[in-house]
């Protein structure tokens, strides 16, 4: 369970989040809309430890992690940016990115990471690569940097899940994406996710997947929770929400 | 024809020292993307370390390795004020070089020390005294080789590719960014002070501005080397020699002493023109 209590942040003066709680609990699968600079990706710098907050706590399973470093809070929560060079080390290859990606939790210490964990890898593209990116063996050599957004997203995606984290965030991961590879990569996503029962909370701009995916809704706007819905959000009908969202007021500013 | 073989000989020894601050630069400037300016400091406290070492009567291969210590230190120096104080990593090799700078002088006790002949590691090992420059130095190059290509392909050696390529991947898998980068810049700099210990041994002599310019001439190596492979490999160790070559080609021109630095600069403009239309080539077939 994640609790969000009382997270307000300021940058030089400009309050990015004000006073934001929620609770995330086990299993959910929540779904963050608002327009740009409504503060969802500040919201998921906070608890994954990027940013520090200027008030308020974040708890992870009732333990307050507000001080804890990035890099330990990595090692529970897993995010995946739009940006899907943010991912991945573009410069090394597929294979390798998988074996990196295998030493999260291990140590192999002086052995050579693509021998240590050749096995490893092969049983993921076998098990979870292969049926999604049927042409995965030509890629494997290939530095990700150069195959598709797509295809990059999907395999940091795995990269990200590997060891199940207890909370995934997932930064508008179809943002870059053509219809077709979103569609692939969310319909691949949610149905790990599902198997494999993690906790996510999603950022999106589009009003019909915010509403066709998750339990539970969160409407951002000018860096408070605008409204919260939970199992109601099947009323709530996709014009509706852009009408939630003020896309137009916004679009006034322009 | 017997003095040739020795340029050449020669050409060769000052390549393969070189080449080590090349596989520095490389670790440093290639592999995490840090461009490290303190190779210039560490090669001259290696080579002040090494001189005072033989003034004290060490045995060489301990002073060498004092040497070696003390550019660890001078990395792990860049990369606490680059990464813990948060300052620029140029202005912190800038910064740790100028420091050294002092400290060398402080060490070796004056600007100019010579080595005495017995405390000389070339005159202290068993092999006979017109091959052992030659046999020594290659192995220590190659052997430097062989160890960061091994480095490269074990799990630290990835983390560090990766920290060059994406840093946020490293803080994704709960890696310490800081500690890596520490790392890889003790390594660098390691290696650039042997380089430098085994100049001083080379030439039997110190100087306080002998490692002027060194950051130069190994970037300088690793465009050469870039001409042969991108990747690392004995490429290095040719692209380390090609800049005492280009040297040697200016003394047996018999061209005007002060036109030196004019005409390498020259020949480095034309071998780099000559790499991008090699590139073109292979593009259009």
């Amino acid at each position: 369970m994640v609790r969000v209590d009382s997270i307000t942040v300021d940058f030089d003066g400009v309050s990015a989040l004000s006073n934001i709680s929620t609770v995330v609990n086990n299993g959910d699968f929540v779904v963050v809309v608002g327009p740009s600079g409504s503060g969802k990706t500040t919201l998921f710098d906070v608890i994954s430890g990027t940013v520090n907050p200027s008030q308020g706590s974040i708890f992870l399973d009732d333990i307050d992690i507000t001080d804890v470093s990035e890099k330990k809070r990595a090692c529970h929560i897993g995010r995946l940016f739009q940006n899907t060079h943010l991912s991945s080390a573009p410069c090394m290859t597929v294979a390798e990115n998988l074996a990196l990606a295998m030493c999260k939790d291990k140590r192999i210490g002086v052995h050579s990471l693509m021998c240590a964990y050749k096995k490893e890898v092969s049983e993921l593209i076998n098990n979870i690569i292969r049926p999604i990116i049927p042409n995965i063996d030509e890629l494997l050599d290939c530095p990700i940097g150069r195959i598709s957004g797509g295809q990059r997203q999907i395999i940091s995606f795995v990269m990200a899940t590997l060891k199940p984290p207890r909370l995934l965030l997932l930064d508008e991961p179809t943002a870059a994406l053509d219809p077709q590879s979103a569609t692939k990569l969310l319909l691949f996503a949610q149905e790990f996710i599902a198997k494999k029962k993690i906790t996510t909370m999603l950022i999106t701009h589009d009003p019909h997947l915010a509403l066709s995916i998750g339990n539970k809704l969160l409407v951002l706007d000018k860096g408070v929770i605008k409204s919260e819905f939970g199992q109601d959000k099947r009323n709530i009908s996709p014009d509706n929400l852009i009408g939630q969202i003020d896309y137009q007021a916004i679009a006034k500013n322009f | 024809m017997l003095d040739i073989i020795e340029l050449c000989k020669g050409v060769l020894e000052l390549g393969f020292i070189y080449s080590l601050v090349v596989i520095a630069v490389f670790l440093t400037s290639k592999i995490i993307s840090f461009d490290d300016l303190t190779v210039e400091g560490s090669f001259g406290i290696g080579g002040a370390v090494a001189a005072c070492c033989a003034l004290w009567g060490f045995n060489p291969l301990v002073a060498i390795l004092f040497s070696i210590m003390s550019g660890i230190l001078a990395g792990i120096a860049t990369g606490l004020l680059a990464r813990k104080l948060n300052i620029n990593g140029l202005i912190s090799g800038l910064i740790v070089t100028t420091a050294l700078f002092s400290v060398s002088k402080k060490v070796a006790g004056s600007a100019m020390v010579t080595i005495p002949a017995d405390a000389n590691l070339f005159n202290c090992v068993g092999i006979p005294t017109h091959l052992n420059k030659f046999i020594i130095l290659a192995s220590v190059s190659f052997g430097a080789l062989f160890f960061v290509k091994w480095l490269l392909r074990t799990e630290f050696g990835s983390m560090l590719k990766a920290l060059g390529c994406n840093p946020q991947l490293l803080t994704n898998l709960g890696k310490n960014i800081n500690g890596y980068t520490i790392a890889t810049l003790s390594i660098a700099n390691g290696l650039t002070a042997c380089a430098g210990a085994l100049f001083v041994n080379y030439t039997s002599f110190f100087s306080l501005t002998g490692n002027i310019g060194t950051f130069i001439y190994a970037l300088a190596g690793l465009m050469f080397a870039e001409i042969f492979s991108d990747k690392l490999g004995v490429a290095i160790i040719l692209g380390a020699i090609a800049y005492p070559a280009l040297y040697m080609i200016t003394i047996q021109l018999q061209l005007d002493p002060d036109l030196t630095k004019l005409i390498i600069a020259l020949l480095m403009v034309t071998m780099l023109l000559f790499k991008r239309k090699s590139i073109k080539h292979v593009a259009m077939r």
